[in-house]
């Protein structure tokens, strides 16, 4: 397990181009032969990861490592990732002009930029039905103490609706928040995440 | 994460000026892995050799290592709450869209012509639909990207030894021909 873990998130520092959430997905694929983590708990672990400080793909490094091996397997994980950047950053660092002025280098981080974007796509679609179709849905409680008739109105459309309408409207107010009106992410995430806790499952 | 970095690493300490430092996030983001991780290493390595880039590594792990892991401890105490599960799916709904805005963002940078358009929705299609592993489509990408370079370095080459022909045919054909 411990080599395994360690393999797998070596490969995430060497091959993961474009940062953060460009390499959720290609940790999700590198896991998925020996950890047996649902993708609710993957998405867990992303969200917590980004209202925490610190790099993305450590936070999710330690998380997954901790969950499949314990605090070793945090470790090992952990240490995986940021292995490959010892050898290329003291192999780049002593040729910094001609790094940069490489055509072939530059070619290479050409080729991969647009495809950073399909990257994010890939991992968007990871997270989705975890986020808006997920195990415990918002509000839930709610409808019911409310005594709401769960074969009518509001609170039996939001019950037997196939996805959490209460996720998207939560999914749909955190871009409009963030993109339109530039409020900081984190302070967005921790308010959704606030609502959520109020409204309960 | 960038703006106090450089007020730490410009400002308060004086290890590279401005340009430099602007020279080293730009290498820095261009590398594969953890971009902050890719930072330490450099700038411990550039400062104080191997040992300096294992310090200032482990100083930007270990914080997010302690909280992950202490979060999860916490996690584990408390099954099934009524107000965590809530938080939680407030929150998975939440990332979801920042992972949303960052395409949106990306993509109003990136996209530059057909090309890359069409390069996204390849490497998109080839991962989310046809399950291609992570790992080869991102080899693909860097391996067309390098092809081209040196297919249009060529190019280049190709013309500037056209232009040298004519310039020399031109001017003095004959010191090349004594040369030879």
């Amino acid at each position: 397990m411990y080599l395994n873990l360690f393999t797998s998130f070596m490969k995430v520092g060497l091959f993961g181009f474009g940062g953060g959430l460009a390499i959720v997905r290609l940790i999700y694929d590198s896991i998925q032969d020996f950890a047996s983590i649902t993708p609710q708990e993957f998405t867990n672990f992303v969200a917590i990861s980004q209202i925490t400080p610190g790099p993305l793909a450590i936070n999710v490094a330690t998380f997954i490592g901790n969950e499949a091996a314990g605090i070793l397997g945090a470790a090992v994980a952990t240490i995986g990732v940021a292995l490959p950047a010892f050898i290329i950053v003291s192999i780049v660092s002593r040729m910094l002009d001609k790094f940069q002025n490489n055509k072939i280098v530059q070619g290479m981080l050409s080729g991969i930029k647009p495809a950073t974007i399909g990257l994010i796509g890939a991992a968007a679609v990871t997270l989705t039905i975890p986020a808006i179709a997920g195990e415990g849905r918002i509000g839930m409680g709610i409808i019911d103490k409310i005594g709401v008739d769960t074969a009518a109105g509001i609170g039996g459309f939001i019950q037997n609706s196939p996805v959490d309408i209460v996720s998207i409207l939560i999914l749909i107010a955190t871009i409009v928040l963030i993109q339109k009106f530039n409020k900081r992410p984190i302070a967005v995430l921790i308010v959704m995440g606030c609502i959520g806790a109020l409204l309960g499952v | 994460m960038l703006p106090l970095l450089r007020q730490t690493i410009v400002e308060d300490k004086g290890w590279f000026d401005n340009d430099e430092f602007i020279d080293i996030v730009s290498v820095c983001q261009g590398l594969p892995g953890v971009v902050a991780v890719n930072l330490a290493t450099f700038i411990g390595f550039r400062k104080r050799g191997l040992l300096g880039s294992v310090v200032a590594t482990f100083g930007v792990i270990l914080p997010s290592f302690i909280i992950i892991l202490l979060i999860a401890r916490g996690f584990a105490s408390i099954d099934d709450n009524s107000y965590l599960g809530g938080a939680m799916a407030g929150l998975r709904a939440a990332a979801l869209g920042l992972v949303v805005i960052a395409i949106i963002q990306l993509a109003s940078k990136v996209f530059d012509g057909p090309w890359s358009v069409l390069a996204a929705i390849t490497s998109f299609a080839l991962i989310a639909l046809f399950k291609v592993n992570t790992v080869y489509v991102i080899i693909i990408f860097i391996v067309i990207g390098a092809t081209n370079a040196v297919i249009s370095g060529r190019r280049i080459k190709k013309a500037d030894i056209k232009k040298a022909d004519i310039k020399e045919k031109d001017s003095e054909p004959s010191v090349e021909r004594e040369v030879k």
